[in-house]
C-alpha cells in the first residue's frame, strides 16, 4: 500500500468549523477597530476646533478618513489579513476534509476485504487498483490542504510581524498621531496633551536607565504639572518605579522629611506598619508640602506613598493607581507570551490575575461626581476608582473607597478566612452595594494576611496583627468630625475588628457578622471590656453589634473561650491558657456586655423593608448568609453603617436545664413567628452577661 | 495667572464630550483585547504549519490593541483634566467677580 491510514494528518479532518468561526471572529474585530478609528479620529477633530484650531473640519475629516497610515487601520487590516488567511484554510477544510475522512474509511475497507476475504486473484488485483486511485485521489485533496495551510501560515506571519511591529511596548506606539493630520496634532501637543518633542526624547533616554537614581534624576527634568501626563504616556517607565515599597534616595529632602516625620516603619508584616501615633505627623508633614512635592513622590515612590498610612485618601488613590495599572500590565504581556505555548498552569494562573487586576477597581461609577484637585490640577479624576492599599506579594493587600469622599456614614469590612487578592472583588461587590445608601461610604478592606483555613483561623495572631493594622488604616483615613466610621467584620474578620477596637480605635460603631471572637477576656491576656478611651488617650464612645445565624457552627469559636472560663471558675485558668497558649479569640460576642446581638432573621424580596418575609437566614450556609444582601441581616448591618434600625435578637424558654438553667431559642426558630420589629440603633443597649441563656444556648447549639 | 489665560478660547462643553467619546472609545478597544483568541486553534490545528504562527499571532494582536487602548485612554484622561482645570478656573473667576 502506497498510502495507509497514517499518511492523512489529523488536522485535515478536522473541525473546519472552529477554524471558520475564529475567521469570522477576526473580521468583526477589524471591523470594531475600523470604528473605533473613526470615533477616535472625530473625537480628535472636534477636539482641536473645541482648543481653538481654525481648520477646516470637512478636508480634516476627509484626510484622516482616508488615511491609509493609521496604525489602527493598520492592525485592522493585519486582523484581517488573518482572518481571510484562515477563512482560505477552513474553507478548503470544511469541503476537503469530509471528502478525505470518506476516502480513509473506503481505503480501510478494502484493505479489510484483502486481508480477510477470498476475493480471487482477479478480484484482489480490481481491489487494488481501486485502492490506488483512491489513495491517488487523497493525496490530491492533501496536497492542496498542504497548499492552503502553508499560504495561511505565511499570511498569519506576515499579519504576526506587522503587528508585531506595531506593538512596541517601550516606547508609545503613536496610535493617535497617526490618526490625524500633523496641524491637528500640533494643537495637541501646543496644548500639552501630549509629549513634547523634548519629552519623546527624554522617555526614550529614560528607558534606558539601569537605576532607579538615574530615572528620578531624569524625570527631574519633567515640569511637575506634566508629569502625570508624561507617565501615563510612557507606561514602561511608570512601572518601573512602582516596585520598591521602601525607596531610598538621598537627593530628595522631600522623602527624607517624610520618613522623618514617619519615623520608623516596619516592613516585616507585609505592610508598611507605622507607630500610629506618627500617622498625625505624616499627614500633617504632607499637607505641609506644596503641591508639585506631593505630586513628585507620589510619581516617584507610589508604593510608599499609596500603602502609607497618613497619607490623605486621594493622594495614596492617585499612587496606587500606578501600581494597579502596572499590575495589569504586566499580567496582560505574561498571558501574552504564556499564550504562545507557555506551560498551561502559569497561563491559568496568568490569566486569573489578568481578570483580577482589570476587574479590581474599574473605572466607572464611583459615586464621586467631582474630582479631587490639587494646587488646581486634579489628581483624582471623578470616574477613577479610589484604591488605598495594594500589593500583589504573597496573599495581597487591597483596600478600596467606594463612594463619596465626604460622606457622613462611611464603614470599612474585613473578610474572613481565605479571603485574598483573588477573592477580595466579592467584598468590592458588597461595598459597592451599600454604597447605594445615601451620603454612604464603605471600604473593603484586606490590609492583613487572613487565616488561609479555618483550623488556622484559631491562632490569635491573625486578630492580633490585623486588629493593630486596622487601627492604623483607619486612623490614617483622616476622617472629618462629622463623619461616622463603622467597621465591619466578617468571620476572622470580626475578630480582626474586636482586636482593633480592643486596643482602642476610633470606631463610632462596630459590627461583628459571624465573628471568631469578642477579642477581650481569657486566655488571651487582654481586657475584659472595651477600653472607653482610645489608644491616644482621647475620648471615644463606640456602639457594638454582633450578628450570628442560627445554626452556625462559629458558635463553637465564640463559646470556646466560656469553657476556658468555666476552668479559671476552677482556678485551672492557668492550665487552661498554657494549653491553649496563642489560640482563641477571646470572650462570646453574643453575650458580652457591651455587645448588641441583633438578629439575622429572614430573606426579603429587594425593595422589601424589615422585618422580611422569606426563608429563614441561616437555614442555608448560615454562615456566610448573614453577609448576604436583601436579608434582615444586611438590613442590621446598613441600618447601623447609616444610624438606622436594627432588628435586636430575641429569644424564648423552651425548656431547662438540671431545673435550674432554662434552655432558651431564637425567636425566629418558629416559622410561623411574624417577625420582629426595627428598633432605632440608639434606641438598643446589651443585655449583658446572661449566665443561664448562654449556657442554655451552648447545650443547645452543641445539641443540634 | 498665564495659566488661566492660556485656557482662553476653549470650548469646554465640546472637549468633554470627546474626552468621554474617548473613554467609550477605550472601554471598547480594551474589551476587544480580550477577544483576540486564536492560541486555541492551535489544538485542532495540530500538526499543521498555521497551528505553529497562532500564538505568537495572538500575541502581537493583544499587545497591540492594548497599546491602542493605553494611548487612547491616556488622551481621555488629559482632556478630563484639562476642562476639570478650566471649569475650576472659570469658578474661580465667577465667585472672585461676584
Amino acid at each position: 500500500m502506497s498510502t495507509d491510514s497514517g499518511s492523512t494528518p489529523g488536522w485535515m479532518l478536522g473541525n473546519a468549523e472552529a477554524v471558520l468561526d475564529t475567521a469570522a471572529a477576526l473580521h468583526t474585530l477589524a471591523a470594531l477597530v475600523d470604528t473605533e478609528d473613526d470615533r477616535v479620529t472625530t473625537s480628535m477633530g472636534s477636539t482641536a476646533l473645541a482648543l481653538g484650531w481654525h481648520g477646516d473640519l470637512v478636508d480634516r475629516g476627509d484626510q484622516a478618513a482616508g488615511s491609509v497610515s493609521s496604525l489602527f487601520s493598520r492592525v485592522a487590516g493585519d486582523l484581517r489579513a488573518a482572518a481571510e488567511a484562515l477563512t482560505g484554510l477552513g474553507e478548503l477544510l470544511s469541503s476537503h476534509g469530509p471528502q478525505l475522512t470518506s476516502l480513509h474509511q473506503q481505503v480501510l475497507d478494502i484493505a479489510t476485504a484483502l486481508l480477510w476475504s477470498d476475493l480471487g486473484t482477479a478480484g484482489q488485483q480490481d481491489a487494488e487498483a481501486a485502492r490506488d486511485d483512491l489513495n491517488q485521489h487523497r493525496r490530491l485533496l492533501a496536497a492542496e490542504l498542504d497548499d492552503a495551510d502553508r499560504t495561511c501560515r505565511d499570511l498569519l506571519q506576515s499579519a504576526t510581524v506587522a503587528l508585531q511591529d506595531l506593538a512596541r511596548p517601550q516606547v508609545a506606539t503613536g496610535f493617535l498621531r497617526s490618526s490625524v493630520p500633523s496641524e491637528v496634532w500640533s494643537v495637541f501637543r501646543d496644548r500639552g496633551l501630549v509629549d513634547s518633542d523634548l519629552e519623546q526624547s527624554l522617555a526614550e533616554v529614560a528607558l534606558a536607565c539601569t537605576t532607579s537614581a538615574e530615572l528620578w534624576a531624569l524625570l527631574a527634568e519633567v515640569d511637575a504639572d506634566r508629569l502625570d501626563g508624561f507617565l501615563r504616556r510612557n507606561p514602561t517607565l511608570a512601572h518601573r518605579l512602582t516596585l520598591d515599597y521602601h525607596p531610598q534616595n538621598p537627593d530628595d529632602p522631600a522623602l527624607a522629611g517624610l520618613y522623618a516625620a514617619a519615623g520608623p516603619l516596619d516592613l516585616t508584616g507585609g505592610s508598611i506598619a507605622v507607630d500610629p501615633a506618627r500617622i498625625a505627623d505624616i499627614a500633617s508633614y504632607w499637607q505641609g508640602l506644596r503641591p508639585d512635592e506631593r505630586t513628585r513622590l507620589r510619581a516617584y515612590y507610589p508604593a510608599l506613598i499609596g500603602n502609607l498610612d497618613g497619607i490623605p485618601v486621594p493622594h495614596r488613590a492617585a499612587a496606587n493607581s500606578w501600581l494597579v495599572d502596572a499590575a495589569r500590565d504586566q499580567a496582560e504581556a505574561e498571558v501574552a507570551q504564556l499564550l504562545d505555548g507557555g506551560d498551561p498552569r502559569r497561563l491559568a494562573a496568568a490569566q486569573e490575575r489578568l481578570a483580577l487586576f482589570t476587574q479590581l477597581s474599574p473605572p466607572g461609577d464611583t459615586g464621586r461626581t467631582v474630582p479631587v484637585l490639587d494646587g488646581g490640577r486634579v489628581i483624582l479624576p471623578a470616574g477613577a476608582p479610589a484604591v488605598l492599599a495594594f500589593d500583589t506579594r504573597a496573599d495581597g493587600r487591597f483596600a478600596q473607597w467606594h463612594g463619596p469622599f465626604g460622606a457622613s456614614n462611611v464603614a470599612v469590612y474585613v473578610p474572613g478566612t481565605g479571603t485574598d487578592l483573588g477573592s477580595i472583588s466579592t467584598v468590592d461587590a458588597l461595598m459597592r452595594r451599600l454604597v447605594t445608601e445615601p451620603d454612604t461610604a464603605g471600604i473593603s478592606w484586606l490590609g492583613t494576611d487572613l487565616p488561609d483555613t479555618v483550623p488556622a483561623a484559631a491562632w490569635t495572631r491573625y486578630s492580633e496583627d490585623g486588629g493593630e493594622s486596622l487601627l492604623r488604616f483607619t486612623e490614617g483615613l483622616g476622617l472629618a468630625d462629622d463623619q461616622s466610621l463603622t467597621a465591619i467584620g466578617y468571620s476572622a474578620g470580626g475578630g480582626i475588628v474586636a482586636w482593633a477596637d480592643m486596643i482602642g480605635a476610633k470606631f463610632d460603631r462596630t459590627m461583628l457578622l459571624a465573628p471568631s471572637g469578642a477579642a477581650v477576656g481569657l486566655p488571651l491576656n487582654t481586657p475584659g471590656s472595651y477600653p472607653v478611651a482610645a489608644w491616644d488617650g482621647s475620648a471615644r464612645e463606640v456602639q457594638r453589634f454582633t450578628q450570628t445565624a442560627p445554626g452556625d457552627l462559629i458558635v463553637l469559636a465564640q463559646r470556646s473561650n466560656d469553657a476556658r472560663a468555666l476552668l479559671g471558675f476552677g482556678g485551672l485558668t492557668g492550665i487552661g491558657v498554657g494549653l491553649f497558649g496563642g489560640l482563641g479569640h477571646g470572650s462570646d460576642p453574643n453575650t458580652h456586655d457591651q455587645i448588641i446581638r441583633v438578629e439575622t432573621g429572614r430573606f426579603c424580596e429587594p425593595d422589601e423593608q424589615q422585618p422580611c418575609g422569606g426563608t429563614r437566614v441561616g437555614e442555608v450556609n448560615p454562615h456566610s448568609a448573614v453577609t448576604w444582601p436583601d436579608s434582615d441581616a444586611w438590613h442590621n448591618t446598613v441600618g447601623v453603617v447609616t444610624g438606622g434600625t436594627v432588628l435586636p435578637y430575641r429569644s424564648q424558654v423552651i425548656g431547662d436545664l438540671f431545673w435550674i438553667i432554662p434552655v432558651h431559642e431564637n425567636v425566629y426558630v418558629n416559622d410561623a413567628y411574624p417577625g420582629t420589629n426595627p428598633v432605632p440603633i440608639e434606641a438598643v443597649t446589651p443585655t449583658g452577661v446572661l449566665w443561664g441563656p448562654m449556657l442554655g444556648h451552648l447545650v443547645k447549639d452543641l445539641a443540634s | 495667572m498665564g495659566w488661566i489665560m492660556s485656557f482662553v478660547g476653549i470650548d469646554i462643553e465640546a472637549t468633554a464630550q470627546a474626552a468621554r467619546a474617548l473613554r467609550e472609545s477605550s472601554q471598547v478597544l480594551g474589551d476587544a483585547v480580550g477577544t483576540v483568541t486564536t492560541a486555541w486553534l492551535a489544538t485542532p490545528l495540530a500538526g499543521s504549519l498555521t497551528a505553529s504562527l497562532l500564538g505568537p499571532f495572538q500575541v502581537a494582536a493583544r499587545l497591540c490593541l492594548r497599546d491602542a487602548q493605553r494611548e487612547v485612554a491616556t488622551l481621555g484622561d488629559e482632556l478630563s483634566t484639562l476642562t476639570a482645570n478650566v471649569r475650576l478656573s472659570v469658578g474661580h473667576h465667577a465667585r472672585v467677580m461676584t
